[in-house]
C-alpha cells in the first residue's frame, strides 16, 4: 500500500488470519472478524482508519460512484455466483433484479454463463435485458419455476436469490437444476418450506453465503 | 549453535557460543527450547548445498519448547504453554495464494532456521500466530520429528488426494513416511511400501505394510495412490506403472534426481498425475498435529544431547541413524 493508492473499505474490516476459517480461506466466517460501520467506525465520515489487508485497490476506469457499490453488493452477488459452482456455459438463474442482482447479471455475462433473470417488475426486467441477459421471467406471471425449467431445459446449474422474499426462496429451489446449487443471500426475516423429496431426490445444495 | 561458514559435516563446522536471550517483538512470544529435531535441510544449510541467507542464523526447525515470555499484544498463549515451531515461521497473509489457503506458495515466506534463528539453542522466538499448540499424547522428543517430516508426509497424503481404505504405494522409507503410514493406518488405508534398504523394509511391515519389495517391485494391486519419499527421480517410472487408473502420484522430496523420460502410454495415460509438494499451510500443521494426538503417532528416534549436533548431522548423512535424531536442549 502506498499513501494516495485509491482503495474500498468493505464490511469485512478485519479477520484473526490464523484460526482454521482463516486458514482456509474462509475469513468470511472468522468468529473474531470486525466490520467497518458495526464494530469499528464506518464510511460516512472524511476519514476513516482501515487495515491494509484488508482493503481493495480500486481499478483505473471505474467511478468512485460506481465503485462503491461493488465493495459490497458487487462483492456478495460475486461470491455467490461462484459458490454456486456452476461453469461457463451453463445456465444461472438470478432472482431479483435489484442493487445486488443487476450486478450479478454483468458478473455472469463476462463469466460465460447463460442468464436467466427474474423479478416482479417489467422495468427491472428490462434493464437486465440491456445488461445482456438470455431471457427474463416475471414471477407475477405464471408458474415461474416451470417457465425457468423451460427455459432453461430442466433448470438452472446455479440459482442465485437475492431477492428480499420468501416465495423467492422456495420457488428459487424449484428452479434449481438436478445436483444444481441455490444459493441463499437475500435476508427476508423467517424461514421457508424446503421440498424435501426433490431436494433429496434431485441432489440439489442449498447454500447460504454470507459474502464479504 | 551456530557456524561461522559452510562446511563439511565431518570438520564440526557447528560450534556453541553464548549470546544474550532473544527479545519477543510485537507479537510474538520467546520460546525454551526443550528438544529439536534435526532435519536433512539442517545439513544442506550447514554444508552449503542450500545458501545461508544471515551469517550465523541458529539451524533447526523442529523444535518442541514452553512458552517463556510474551512480547506485546501477544493472546494466544499462557506462559508455560507447549508449543511447536516449525519450518514456515511468517506469510505476507497478502498474495493470492495466501487469501486462497494456500499460504506454503507465499513467495515472501520466511523459514525457521534459515531467514531467522532456529532451534539448536537454549530460545527461540516465533509470531505467536505461527506457533502450534501440541499434543499431549506425544512427548517432547517423540513431537520434534512430527513437526517437519510428520507435517510434509502429511501434506503428502493430502496432494496424493488419499481417502480412508484406499491402496497406497510408499517409495523410500525414511523420516517421512515411517509417520506416514502410521496415518495410513489409522485410516484402514492398505499400504505397500517399496525401498531399497532391507532395514527400511523390516520397519514397515513391523508398522503394518501388507507389501513390502525392491523400489523396482510391483504392487499386488494397482494403487489408488502413490508418494515418493526417495529423492530419486528413477523411481517415477515405476511407480507410475504401479498405479491404477485415475491414481495420483505426489513427490514428497524438495531435491529430486533427474526424472528419466516417461512413457506417456505405461506411465501417464488413464489420467494419472504427478504432483509436487512444496512445504506446507499451517491448517496442514494444525491437522497432522491433532491426528498425531489421536492416532497417537509414535515415531523412532534417537536422542543426543544439544552439543552433539554435529555428530547428529553426521549420522544422518551417513545413514548411520536407526530413526529420526532429536536434540535435547533442556
Amino acid at each position: 500500500m502506498k499513501e494516495g493508492d485509491r482503495v474500498g473499505v468493505p464490511w469485512l474490516y478485519s479477520a484473526c488470519g490464523h484460526r482454521e476459517y482463516c486458514l482456509s480461506a474462509w475469513e468470511t466466517v472468522c468468529p473474531e472478524a470486525q466490520f467497518g460501520g458495526y464494530t469499528r467506525n464506518g464510511g460516512f465520515a472524511e476519514y476513516m482508519l482501515a487495515d491494509p489487508d484488508y482493503v481493495a485497490h480500486i481499478p483505473k476506469g471505474l467511478t468512485p460512484q460506481a465503485a462503491a457499490p461493488i465493495i459490497c453488493a458487487g462483492i456478495t452477488t460475486y461470491k455467490g455466483i461462484k459458490q454456486t459452482g456452476a461453469r461457463a456455459g451453463d445456465w444461472i438463474a438470478i432472482s431479483g433484479i435489484g442493487g445486488l442482482g443487476h450486478l450479478a447479471v454483468q458478473y455472469s455475462k463476462v463469466m460465460g454463463f447463460q442468464i436467466v433473470a427474474i423479478d416482479i417488475a417489467d422495468d427491472k426486467l428490462a434493464f437486465a435485458k440491456q445488461l445482456g441477459e438470455d431471457v427474463t421471467v416475471n414471477a407475477k406471471n405464471g408458474d415461474v419455476v416451470e417457465a425457468v425449467k423451460k427455459a432453461t431445459g430442466g433448470g438452472a446449474h446455479g440459482v442465485l436469490i437475492t431477492a428480499s422474499s420468501l416465495p423467492a426462496f422456495k420457488q428459487g429451489v424449484g428452479m434449481t437444476r438436478r445436483t444444481g446449487t441455490c444459493v441463499l443471500v437475500g435476508l427476508p426475516p423467517g424461514d421457508f418450506p424446503v421440498p424435501l423429496f426433490d431436494v433429496v431426490a434431485e441432489c440439489i445444495t442449498i447454500r447460504g453465503v454470507c459474502a464479504r | 549453535m551456530i557456524f561461522d561458514r559452510p562446511a563439511n559435516i565431518e570438520t564440526n563446522p557447528l560450534k556453541l557460543v553464548e549470546r544474550p536471550e532473544p527479545v519477543a517483538g510485537h507479537g510474538e512470544i520467546l520460546v525454551r527450547v526443550r528438544t529439536c529435531g534435526v532435519c536433512r535441510t539442517d545439513l544442506h544449510l550447514t554444508e552449503g548445498d542450500l545458501a545461508a541467507k544471515h551469517p550465523q542464523t541458529v539451524p533447526g526447525h523442529e523444535i518442541v519448547g514452553v512458552v517463556e515470555k510474551l512480547g506485546p499484544g501477544c493472546t494466544l498463549f499462557d506462559i508455560g504453554a507447549r508449543v511447536g515451531i516449525a519450518w514456515l515461521r511468517e506469510t505476507d497473509g497478502t498474495c493470492k495464494f495466501c487469501r486462497s489457503g494456500r499460504e506454503n506458495l507465499c513467495p515472501n515466506a520466511r523459514f525457521t532456521g534459515w531467514d531467522a534463528d532456529g532451534g539448536f539453542a537454549d530460545f527461540a522466538t516465533v509470531r505467536e500466530d505461527f506457533a502450534y499448540p501440541l499434543p499431549d499424547a506425544v512427548n517432547d522428543e517423540h513431537t520434534a520429528p512430527l513437526l517437519c517430516a510428520g507435517i510434509i508426509g502429511y501434506r503428502s497424503i493430502e496432494r496424493a488426494a488419499i481417502e480412508p481404505g484406499m491402496a497406497v504405494g510408499l517409495y523410500g522409507f525414511g523420516g517421512s513416511a515411517h509417520l506416514a503410514i502410521q496415518v495410513l493406518k489409522h485410516w484402514n488405508c492398505r499400504v505397500f511400501v517399496m525401498s531399497r534398504a532391507d532395514i527400511h523394509r523390516d520397519l514397515a511391515t513391523s508398522l503394518g505394510a501388507e507389501f513390502v519389495g525392491e523400489t523396482e517391485a510391483r504392487p499386488p494391486v494397482p494403487l489408488d495412490a502413490a508418494i515418493l519419499f526417495a529423492p530419486a527421480g528413477d523411481i517415477v517410472s515405476p511407480a507410475m506403472r504401479s498405479l491404477g487408473r485415475g491414481g495420483i502420484l505426489s513427490i514428497a522430496g524438495i531435491y529430486l534426481s533427474a526424472i528419466p523420460p516417461l512413457d506417456y502410454e505405461h506411465d501417464l495415460f488413464y489420467e494419472k498425475e504427478i504432483r509436487s509438494v512444496t512445504s506446507n499451510t499451517r491448517a496442514d500443521g494444525h491437522a497432522f498435529l491433532k491426528l498425531a494426538g489421536e492416532i497417537p503417532i509414535s515415531p523412532h528416534t534417537v536422542e543426543m544431547p544439544l552439543e552433539k549436533a554435529n555428530e547428529a548431522l553426521q549420522m544422518l548423512k551417513h545413514d548411520k541413524l536407526s530413526g529420526a535424531a532429536v536434540l535435547r536442549v533442556s
